[in-house]
């Protein structure tokens, strides 16, 4: 097992002093999937069955210094990683008092419903929340975050308010390229009353992503007489990052709704605003949940940025912007079955359906060569 | 959710007795709240920390598999037992709370209860003593 980049929070597990009560738990799933066997995007899975894509497994430790302070640790090894293990939460926690807990260390970027417990399959109906949604590929920042609890009457307040850095291999199914997210700032509240859940989010960022392809592309306008000032409207250099996303979801013990959307935009670079949404329905009957849900993501064009080049570049700038568009569809029907008090037993069919052509030689605005494909899995998740 | 195995015979007897009692929810006999269902799922849910008169509010749970637990998650809380694991998992697997401590009998329970104002538990109606004040029956 590797361990990579350990925070220095980390490295207090190991002196703790004897008195202190530590917790152990953890949860895994084990998944297996088969799909068409298309590179459509990024597909997890071909037509062999696999088992590691979406297979992981954790194990926390959370120690009570007492005083109000204590320290979490989890650590996580994911199939997909070749189950090498890495801190995906490590952190000092102090709890000023009832309400309101300062955390420092590795924590989790709450930018989805599920992101703080978006490895925990145990807790959420889904074999993985919908990917048209949740298709950040990073979700772990180092930093510090305030969080404050209240009720308003008969409404629970919960306030997450963050700021760190991300240093992550980001785009890592397409252009793998290590980056920074600089001054990353966000709050997250959520509101619950009675059967609904509410949420809304923000985090904006400087964002670093030095792409090859784009440096690359970059340089070679430069010389060919662009100036810098124009082509840094497609590099990813310290470009402001905005992640905005809100949800509702409704669960009185039998009917269960979950609506979720977002919207990421890097300005001043060779990235598109992606839009992303789904709602998602369920209905639990004693330990069966069967589920549906519906989602998709698409990108705005954009058409400014190739207007800022002299004439004779517009078309190939136009059209490296216009080859990255997506709009793609998500139809998911599954069951979840609590075969025993700490594991759930889960299929799921997922259909995805492409609306713009992958291929970027085809003209925007055609519908030709409309691409679809099928997945299907099964996986266990358990908690202990 | 430890050594579930052995216990299974003990639960599916308990469940069939439990099926006409009743769970009591109890505090030490000092304390003067009122408690609602809802006031006491809070508790129970680490929604809370504190009774409504503003004193600190410790609840205690039994071990799972202990037939009365089964009772109070249905009948107090309104949910089942994969349901409690579930929202206990998102709270312990982000670091913002954990279960309540767990007693394995009732008279450690008993105990617990009338020697700690600050505390609340339950305990099968049937076994109600008058060292501890019932403040809810379901």
């Amino acid at each position: 097992m590797k361990l990579r980049s350990l925070p220095a929070v980390s490295l207090l597990i190991v002196s703790l002093p004897l008195s202190a009560e530590v917790t152990i738990n953890g949860f895994g799933s084990v998944v297996v999937g088969v799909s068409d066997d298309l590179n459509f995007r990024n597909n997890l899975y071909d037509k062999d069955i696999g088992f590691k894509p979406q297979s992981k497994f954790a194990l926390q430790a959370m120690a009570d210094l007492g005083e109000n302070l204590s320290v979490t640790a989890q650590i996580l090894a994911k199939g997909a990683d070749d189950f090498d293990a890495n801190f995906e939460w490590a952190y000092l926690s102090y709890a000023v008092n009832d309400s309101t807990t300062l955390r420092a260390g590795r924590l989790r970027i709450p930018f989805y419903r599920y992101s703080d417990y978006l490895d925990v399959g145990f807790a959420y109906p889904f074999i993985s929340p919908p990917r048209t949604m949740y298709s950040l590929l990073f979700s772990t920042y180092d930093g510090v975050s305030v969080l404050h609890n209240f009720s308003l009457s008969s409404i629970d307040v919960s306030v997450n308010a963050y700021a760190g850095r991300v240093e992550e291999t980001f785009f890592s199914t397409t252009t793998p390229t290590a980056g920074k997210l600089n001054n990353a700032m966000g709050i997250n509240s959520q509101l619950s009353w009675q059967s609904f859940t509410a949420y809304a989010t923000y985090m904006q960022t400087d964002v670093n992503i030095p792409v090859v392809t784009v440096e690359g592309l970059a340089a070679q306008l430069n010389q060919a007489g662009v100036p810098v000032s124009v082509t840094d409207n497609l590099r990813i250099n310290d470009d402001k990052g905005t992640f905005l996303g809100y949800g509702l979801s409704y669960d009185d013990g039998s009917l269960v709704f979950n609506a979720e959307k977002s919207r990421v935009d890097i300005d001043d670079s060779l990235n598109l605003v992606n839009n992303q949404w789904y709602v998602n329905l369920g209905y639990r009957v004693r330990s069966l949940q069967p589920y549906v849900y519906y989602g998709e993501a698409e990108t705005d064009r954009n058409t400014t940025t190739a207007a800022m080049f002299p004439a004779p570049f517009r078309p190939g700038i136009q059209a490296a912007f216009d080859g990255q568009m997506y709009e793609f569809t998500e139809t998911g029907l599954g069951i979840r079955w609590d075969f025993h008090d700490s594991a759930a037993l889960k299929a799921e069919y997922t259909k995805y359906d492409d609306i713009w052509d992958r291929n970027a030689a085809t003209q925007v605005g055609s519908q030709d060569h409309k691409e679809s494909m099928d997945q299907f899995r099964v996986g266990i998740d358990f908690i202990f | 959710m430890k050594s579930i195995f052995k216990v299974t015979g003990a639960v599916l007897f308990g469940m069939s007795l439990a099926a006409q009692a009743e769970v009591a929810v109890i505090v030490h006999p000092s304390n003067g709240d009122s408690l609602s269902q809802d006031e006491i799922q809070r508790v129970f849910l680490a929604k809370t920390k504190t009774f409504p008169s503003g004193a600190q509010a410790v609840p205690i749970d039994f071990d799972d598999g202990v037939a009365v637990k089964d009772m109070f998650v249905s009948n107090v809380l309104s949910r089942d037992t994969s349901q409690i694991k579930a929202y206990w998992a998102k709270l312990v697997f982000t670091g913002k709370a954990n279960p309540p401590k767990t007693v394995a009998t009732d008279s450690e329970m008993l105990s617990l209860i009338a020697a700690n104002p600050n505390m609340i538990g339950y305990i099968d109606a049937a076994k109600v003593t008058a060292d501890v004040k019932v403040v809810g029956t379901f």
